[in-house]
């Protein structure tokens, strides 16, 4: 590398906004790609939301949060159960699917055992 | 932190992992997250989704579904951030699902901006290269586009990003290599 290209990388580095701990041999495999890290430095530029979406989102979810902190305490029970029966209409579902997979594969051999048998005959 | 500070919002100390737990208890608890993780999560959605708009309709539905799903959610380790994008990624996914054509051009129109004093030709020939660059950086995989996200948009250091996307420091050194690589290859296979 050329001594120009060195000392050119701080300024190229800073404009880029790699961080300041980075390593100089990190650098130097990046090197050939620095223009293209300076673009996109250029490209993503910090944005925010508007505040007043910010504050009314904040109060929606806090007054949503209260009301699903409130009912957790006052109907524990209703919520566990309901997370329960969640669960277990899931195990019923693989319980079921299970018992059909097992019914089909069955009677794919009884009528393998019976196909060969006609065949034998 | 000033005394003041610390009676107003008296989750301001807490670690994230406590906030957390907090939260699943006490409603404003929740707010304490919310505002640690809206700017980032925003900035995510709309730099994903190119529209402001969108941005603020997919950062509601994000926190109102991490709300819903609080209940269940357990610390393995991962920061919650992380639960968060994903969260944020699933609806930007389902977002361009439901679009038959990704919304491209709005942050394009947005940012496209040149020298005034620039022939228009060269004007003409950087927004062109602007374009050419967001395309490229909408094909790369959703884990490099985030990780340009946090680390130009958000200006986080690479052991900072590390910790969002629960890897190592050097794990980031290498996938932020390998999508430089990428999109210099996919611009010169365009021609650019």
């Amino acid at each position: 590398m050329s001594v120009s290209r060195i000392d050119f990388l701080p300024s190229v580095l800073f404009s880029t906004r790699v961080p300041a701990e980075s390593h100089a041999g990190d650098m130097l495999s990046v090197v050939p790609y620095l223009a293209l890290a300076r673009e996109l430095a250029a490209l993503f530029t910090p944005v925010a939301p508007r505040p007043e979406f910010r504050a009314d989102l904040e109060r929606t979810l806090i007054a949503d949060a209260r009301r699903q902190s409130a009912e957790s305490v006052l109907f524990p029970v209703a919520i566990e159960s309901r997370e329960g029966g969640e669960r277990r209409w899931v195990m019923v579902s693989a319980a079921a699917a299970a018992a059909v997979g097992s019914a089909v594969s069955i009677a794919g051999i009884v009528v393998y055992v019976l196909r060969r048998r006609d065949r034998a005959a | 932190m000033p005394e003041a500070e610390a009676a107003e919002n008296p989750y301001a100390d807490l670690s994230e992992a406590a906030l957390v737990e907090l939260a699943k208890r006490e409603g404003d608890a929740f707010g304490e997250l919310y505002r640690r993780h809206v700017d980032r999560i925003y900035t995510y959605i709309y730099y994903r989704t190119g529209s402001a708009a969108d941005a603020e309709d997919l950062t509601a539905r994000a926190f109102h579904q991490a709300l819903t799903h609080l209940p269940r959610y357990t610390d393995h380790g991962v920061p919650f951030a992380a639960w968060l994008y994903r969260i944020a990624h699933n609806l930007v996914a389902n977002h361009h699902r439901s679009h038959s054509r990704w919304k491209l051009t709005s942050l394009e129109d947005l940012e496209l901006s040149a020298r005034p004093a620039d022939s228009p030709e060269r004007m003409a020939e950087a927004n062109e290269r602007k374009r050419a660059l967001w395309s490229a950086i909408r094909r790369q995989p959703e884990e490099r586009q985030r990780l340009l996200i946090l680390k130009y948009a958000d200006r986080l250091s690479n052991e900072e990003i590390g910790e969002q996307m629960g890897r190592t420091e050097s794990a980031i050194k290498s996938l932020y290599f390998r999508t430089l690589k990428a999109l210099k290859a996919d611009l010169e296979a365009r021609g650019w």
